[in-house]
């Protein structure tokens, strides 16, 4: 608390400090939002600017700095792709026939399936799963940063969570079909 | 709960984001749902998978090492935040007594410094007292509103012309100093930056005397005299009986001792002085002459309060060697009688 009402009165060490404190908690979360490690390194300088700039808008009476800096962050991944205009496909999504049709290492093929299945999830379902599954947070906390309603955090998550259980069922069964047709 | 019911709060439950009663229900219902109790098993089972992957994936990411070299270079281009954010501000006055007068002071705002020194304000009144001839006080005060702050002066006695203050001051403010001296009515202000100072006195005692040797200048069409290349020293503090100094949070116990007032040495001061009206007006900077005279032209007459200033009860000012400590909501005045030390 000392370090950001420092900030606020323009301690410029004190803002250095702030920022390495939080660094992580911006970068991480927009690198799972994103699945882009550039786009999450302009992504954290977007966040510590507009931090810099409205510091003084921040009312810890109103909630928690990290409440307030989550919510910066994933504001800013949900209009990244909208203010970089360029339409967002990966190599894999763009071009299957270029994906090679062996079976990746076991521990690759895990990641990347749940990985495609994270990055299939819209983004607002996206966000929610990050909050909760990777930063732990409660649903009251995810509902303040969204400012959303409790229910929307609950429906969300129970959307999030069946889509990705489908997905991932889905593609093992296609890798299970490839497997058996490899053997034939 | 009907299956369709228990569905839909499963992921909830599996969170432990459920009330106690609807978990009770859940718990009945899935004692006797296969279907259900399968469900439940398989989100379980994505749940923890998706959560070991992010733990993986997130673990591996990481800021690259110039990410805070790089934000500093972009917020150098930014405009700068204005200092002393209003709800911040601890609204303390404080009144200052000395043999001569008194004066009154509220700071509304908090002064920030890189260091551990917030606000240092320092007031020294000479200004004749009224009290014994009228019986009561008699009050001016102003309003002085520098870019992004105010704070307000009150003067004990009719000094007889208004204070200007400046509305343009360099970046990077740190101290704001006001005080009035002299029997005739001398007001002094002076802030200053890191690196920067500007001392502004307006002086009524002087009302003939013929401008210095020095460069003829224009200020607002006024005719002003500029001269530079002065060397010297400029201390903030002046040579005042009390300070008031007050910090952010409790500093440590040593702090009058340690108070670090500033010191500018400079080798290419100004000083430009020139008449608005019957009041001198000099100033002496180590600012550059473009910016000086930019401070000179934003001078306005402070906005004059009206009524009887809102002043809190007098402090009872030590004497000697006595300190006065008040814990207030912005931190920690202390007060004590001078001179005191600038730059130990």
């Amino acid at each position: 608390m000392d370090l950001i009402r420092r900030s606020q009165v323009g301690d410029e060490q004190a803002f250095a400090a702030l920022f390495h404190q939080y660094k992580n908690l911006v970068y991480k979360t927009a690198y799972l939002m994103l699945g882009d490690a550039d786009e999450a390194e302009d992504v954290l300088q977007e966040v510590f600017v507009q931090v810099y700039k409205s510091l003084n808008a921040y009312d810890p009476e109103k909630g928690a700095f990290t409440t307030w800096l989550y919510r910066i962050t994933v504001n800013n991944c949900l209009n990244w792709r909208r203010k970089q205009r360029l339409p967002f496909l990966s190599l894999d999504e763009a071009h299957p026939s270029l994906v090679s049709r062996l079976p990746p290492p076991e521990g690759r093929m895990e990641e990347g399936a749940v990985w495609q299945a994270v990055r299939g999830l819209s983004e607002k379902l996206r966000a929610v799963v990050i909050l909760r599954y990777y930063w732990e947070l409660s649903y009251a906390e995810i509902a303040q940063i969204l400012d959303i309603p409790l229910g929307t955090v609950k429906s969300r998550l129970n959307l999030a969570l069946r889509t990705l259980r489908k997905e991932l069922e889905a593609g093992e069964a296609t890798a299970k079909t490839r497997l058996s047709q490899q053997e034939v | 709960m009907n299956c369709r019911e228990v569905q839909e709060r499963l992921v909830a439950y599996l969170d432990d984001e459920v009330t106690p009663s609807e978990r009770a229900l859940i718990r009945a219902h899935l004692a006797e749902c296969d279907f259900c109790r399968k469900e439940l098993a398989a989100l379980s089972a994505t749940r923890n998978r998706v959560s070991q992957f992010l733990q993986m994936k997130a673990a591996q990411a990481a800021p690259s090492p110039q990410a805070w070299s790089r934000l500093q270079a972009r917020l150098s281009k930014k405009a700068p935040r204005k200092l002393w954010p209003q709800r911040l501000a601890p609204s303390v006055w404080h009144k200052m007594t000395t043999k001569g007068g008194e004066i009154l002071m509220k700071h509304k705002f908090a002064l920030a410094t890189v260091a551990t020194l917030v606000l240092a304000i320092c007031v020294v009144a000479f200004v004749p007292p009224v009290q014994a001839q009228v019986g009561e006080l008699l009050w001016q005060w102003f309003h002085i509103k520098l870019p992004g702050g105010r704070f307000e002066v009150a003067i004990s006695s009719p000094v007889g012309f208004t204070p200007l203050q400046p509305t343009y001051l360099p970046d990077g403010i740190l101290y704001a100093l006001s005080g009035a001296k002299g029997e005739r009515g001398v007001l002094r202000q002076a802030y200053g930056g890191e690196e920067w100072f500007v001392e502004i006195v307006q002086n009524r005692a002087l009302p003939d005397k013929p401008l210095p040797a020095g460069r003829e200048v224009s200020i607002n069409g006024e005719r002003g005299v500029l001269v530079t290349g002065l060397k010297g020293k400029f201390e903030f503090a002046p040579p005042i009986r009390h300070v008031i100094v007050e910090t952010e949070g409790t500093p440590p116990p040593e702090a009058p001792a340690r108070l670090r007032l500033p010191t500018y040495t400079y080798d290419d001061g100004k000083r430009l002085v020139w008449y608005a009206g019957d009041v001198r007006i000099e100033m002496l900077s180590n600012l550059p002459e473009e910016e000086m005279l930019k401070v000179a032209e934003s001078l306005v007459p402070a906005e004059a309060g009206e009524g009887e200033p809102p002043f809190q009860p007098p402090l009872d000012l030590p004497s000697g060697g006595e300190e006065k400590v008040i814990e207030t909501e912005g931190g920690r005045i202390i007060i004590r009688e001078g001179p005191i030390e600038s730059n130990p």
